[in-house]
């Protein structure tokens, strides 16, 4: 019958055990000083061999070797039993499957049995992690005190979901994630043994896919050894479908230049050859990620080939910080998202596109400078009489508009034109624009805004009108009134100056509309098609 | 091995919950046509297997089956409609077939080979949940369980199909854990999922992973000439908007009235760029009648959006929807990118939403709300 690898490979004795001494170490200790403890609890990842520990420590409990320090000896009857999987005194319960108090209950009243053959009855409860609560509660007497011929072994991926009063009755063993180098060696030696052809550097890909599990790495072997080839590291990475790093590197040059057409062909490009859009996700995000810390100056911490160091340092002065982690964000969603299946490089090419357009954070910093900018451009010379410019400001005139009336305001005809083309007009047609840019990226200035109207546009300043004088306070204020001028530099085009005041928007548009713009009548009438009608 | 009690089921939904980020082996099969290796094969021209492309992963079973280095369970994964059932079917044939006219063939004439073609098989188990939303639940996983301990009936191999196994509840996958490490020899376990990262860690490290990925545009149109007698001019249409997934073009059949159903849908995609927010709201009542039609209506929205998307960005981006080309071109020109690809989130954010049992009307309103004015 034939096995896959892993099921094959599974560890016999001690010493074949990979890269988990500590826990190797204490068990051989506790058989040798005869100290062995009532209840075990053995936690990690997949696949670093805690069912595997298990099952040595109970064919070594029963071993009838003479010689404690070889046990298990894997010759006598009862370690052959056990490897054969018919042993009567080992019992190894499925616990995922087995997870009512029930089924406890039922394992509690067979524990009292002294074992049929060996010296320890011993149970194993692998996934243990799925008993009810109730299970665990009606286990938590018998784990403290079992018969002294009992020995309870528990075995889990996930140990946070053990109750506190399961562990503190079991002796506990982390199992750990297996480095790169101990995977390898151990694939290595078993590519040996399997008679197939591999490169080191194959295998070390492998290893590096596990992610410290031996079992995936032993599946990924298995695979990759069927296609009767010898392994070479160009078809891991094909069967892994890891993209080539200049693919990459390709990619990262386009986020940086804010190339989204020549981004979108590369990705097309990647996944159309048979490149996984996840891994190429991931891929993307290792490599920003050392253009990240090759920019605070470690590059020492990147995993990588001198050549790709000196791109990734040369690329993190030319990339826009803000940009780099933009895209590093958008790429590690991309990465995790499950819901990809019929069109899978849809998230790459929205995580692309997120890095270049950013249509959603808040960006007051750049919309600033071009602001006071262009308005020094009408009296660069003289930054003092820059009166009702940003900040501080501001208040002093907008508390002498509010005392004088609007009409004043009403006065100046709407389409007062300006050198920029920009009237009053336009700036109210976009309004809701700007306001709904402002939702996006505030939530809490967008309450402030939510019922501001322009109010007049004269040179280059625009008044807006708020409903009280707490409002105009708040939104005077330096960072909020940065937000609103970069949003309309961006909706309108052009930069603007703006101060507050306290005013009715009605008063100015009662001339040319029968009902307020933006008004209630004004947008049941627009959006939902309202008429009004006179009652009698 | 001693037996517990009969099992009795209790769980409490909601309290495990899948582990995500985890990160595991994800295999890519060679895509059809550039075969690794040096091409010694000597079976290029019949296909042995009865299914359309996916030549990479059927060789890797074929070898695995000729041998006799059959896995104890397979992870078939990709989009719906991709052949993962297909293939999986095969496999069981391909395993007990009584007749095989070369090794790791079936010969699809043989009692095992036409009884598992027609599900009927004694021996193949499969389990599947009914209907779209629905989930393997516990007590399924442990139908499955029991029925793999047993003895093959009549064929050489006992095999359990586990159809879409991404709707298992997390504890009834825990439940197959063990099941799926160390079945007994004489059973095998298929299981097929659209992705390996919706599994539990734990099962994707236990099976052997085959990818599928979606079958070039060509291929699938020279299938659908031939094998569906279809018309070029429609085959390719169909060919590109499949997203290399032959299944689901077959699904689609007849295919006049799903020509007529997405011109409709376009058409609806575009009343909600134009309309106002009665309209879209009337457009969003009248789409959340039908859960069953909106899920595909969704699809195709998005679709549409992902394509606008692409032409604001580029002139000349390839794009899916073919057939409407000159509409999305030219909304292209009037809508900016930014606006674009929030319509498009807010389309994907809508599907997540309904996914997990949101309003739908809700739901689409808020999506439709973020459509440009086209």
């Amino acid at each position: 019958m034939n096995q896959v690898l892993y099921r094959k490979w599974r560890p016999q004795t001690w010493e074949d055990v990979v890269g988990q001494k500590h826990v190797v170490h204490t068990l051989k200790n506790a058989l040798a000083t005869g100290r062995i403890a009532h209840a075990y609890l053995f936690s990690g990842p997949r696949g670093t061999g805690k069912t595997s520990m298990a099952r040595i420590l109970a064919k070594a409990a029963n071993c009838s070797a003479e010689d404690i320090a070889a046990r298990p000896c894997n010759q006598c009857a009862r370690c052959l039993a056990v490897n054969e999987g018919n042993y009567l005194d080992l019992i190894e319960i499925d616990a995922a499957s087995n997870t009512s108090v029930e089924d406890v209950r039922d394992l509690r009243e067979r524990v009292p049995f002294a074992p049929g053959d060996g010296r320890y009855k011993v149970y194993i409860i692998d996934e243990v992690h799925m008993l009810s609560t109730a299970a665990f509660n009606a286990l938590l007497k018998t784990l403290e005190e079992p018969p002294a011929h009992a020995i309870f072994i528990l075995a889990t991926t996930e140990a946070h979901k053990i109750p506190a009063t399961v562990v503190s009755r079991c002796q506990r063993h982390e199992f750990r994630r297996l480095g790169v180098e101990e995977t390898t060696a151990q694939l290595m030696e078993m590519v040996k043994a399997e008679g197939i052809q591999a490169d080191k550097e194959a295998l070390e890909a492998v290893a590096r896919q596990a992610t410290g599990s031996m079992r995936d790495a032993i599946s990924l072997l298995d695979q990759l050894g069927s296609m009767g080839e010898a392994i070479t590291l160009a078809r891991t990475l094909e069967m892994l479908g890891s993209t080539g790093g200049e693919t990459v590197q390709q990619l990262v040059m386009c986020i940086a230049r804010g190339d989204s057409a020549g981004g979108l062909q590369i990705i097309h490009q990647a996944t159309d050859s048979g490149a996984d859009a996840r891994q190429f996700a991931r891929q993307v995000v290792d490599y920003l990620r050392g253009v990240m810390m090759a920019a605070s100056g470690n590059t020492d911490l990147v995993e990588a080939t001198p050549e790709i160091r000196a791109a990734m340092k040369d690329l993190s002065q030319k990339i826009d910080p803000s940009v780099l982690y933009r895209a590093i964000r958008s790429f590690s969603h991309a990465a995790a998202d499950l819901r990809s299946g019929w069109r899978p490089q849809l998230p790459l090419e929205l995580a692309l596109i997120d890095s270049i357009l950013d249509p959603g954070s808040p960006n007051p910093a750049a919309g600033a400078p071009t602001a006071s900018g262009s308005s020094g451009a009408g009296g660069s010379s003289r930054p003092v009489p820059q009166r009702p410019a940003p900040a501080a400001p501001a208040p002093k005139p907008a508390v002498k508009l509010a005392e004088k009336p609007p009409q004043a305001y009403a006065v100046a005809p709407p389409d007062s034109g300006h050198a920029s083309g920009m009237t009053l007009a336009r700036i109210r047609e976009s309004w809701s624009r700007v306001i709904g840019t402002i939702r996006e990226r505030d939530s809490r200035s967008y309450t402030l805004f939510a019922r501001a109207q322009p109010g007049s546009y004269e040179g280059d300043l625009l008044s807006v009108y708020v409903d009280s004088d707490l409002v105009r306070q708040k939104c005077s204020r330096p960072e909020t009134l940065l937000l609103l001028q970069g949003v309309l530099a961006e909706v309108l085009g052009s930069p603007l100056r703006i101060r507050f005041a306290i005013g009715k928007t009605q008063s100015i548009a009662e001339g040319q509309a029968k009902y307020p713009d933006g008004g209630m009548v004004d947008t049941a009438s627009r959006e939902f098609g309202a008429q009004v009608i006179d009652l009698p | 091995m001693e037996l517990l009690s009969e099992m009795q089921g209790i769980w409490s939904p909601g309290v495990f919950s899948l582990v995500p980020g985890q990160m595991y082996a994800i295999f890519a099969i060679p895509a059809s046509g550039k075969k690794a290796g040096g091409g010694a094969d000597g079976k290029i021209g019949g296909m042995p297997w009865d299914i359309v492309g996916h030549e990479g992963a059927v060789e890797l079973l074929r070898r695995d089956i000729s041998a006799g280095r059959v896995a104890h369970a397979y992870l078939f994964t990709g989009a719906d409609g991709i052949g993962k059932r297909t293939l999986a079917l095969q496999m069981a044939q391909a395993v007990n077939c009584e007749a095989p006219p070369a090794p790791g063939d079936p010969c699809g004439k043989c009692r095992a080979c036409t009884l598992i073609a027609a599900e009927k098989h004694p021996d193949l188990f499969l389990l599947r949940p009914e209907g779209s939303g629905a989930r393997i639940l516990v007590d399924a996983a442990r139908e499955v369980v029991h029925s793999v301990m047993l003895r093959p009936i009549e064929a050489a191999r006992r095999i359990a199909l586990l159809a879409d196994f991404h709707r298992a509840l997390p504890n009834a996958a825990n439940a197959l854990l063990k099941t799926i490490e160390e079945p007994p020899p004489s059973a095998i376990l298929l299981l097929t999922a659209e992705s390996a990262d919706e599994l539990l860690p734990t099962i994707t490290s236990r099976c052997r992973v085959i990818p599928l990925r979606p079958l070039p545009e060509s291929v699938i149109a020279r299938a659908l000439q031939e094998r569906w007698k279809l018309p070029p001019e429609r085959a390719e249409v169909l060919a590109r908007l499949s997203g290399g997934r032959l299944g689901w073009v077959i699904h689609q059949a007849p295919w006049e009235e799903a020509e007529a159903g997405r011109g409709e849908l376009f058409a609806q995609w575009l009343g909600i760029l134009r309309g106002n927010r009665a309209a879209r709201f009337a457009t969003a009542q009248k789409a959340a009648e039908d859960r069953e039609e909106l899920r595909s209506a969704m699809q195709s929205w998005e679709s549409f959006g992902h394509d606008l998307l692409l032409r604001t960005l580029s002139k000349d981006a390839e794009i899916t929807n073919v057939d409407f080309i000159d509409q999305i071109t030219e909304l292209g020109e009037r809508v900016t990118p930014g606006q674009a690809r929030r319509w498009l989130a807010a389309l994907r954010r809508a599907e997540e939403q309904i996914d997990r049992n949101a309003n739908v009307k809700l739901a689409l309103e808020a999506a439709f709300l973020d459509a440009p004015n086209g």
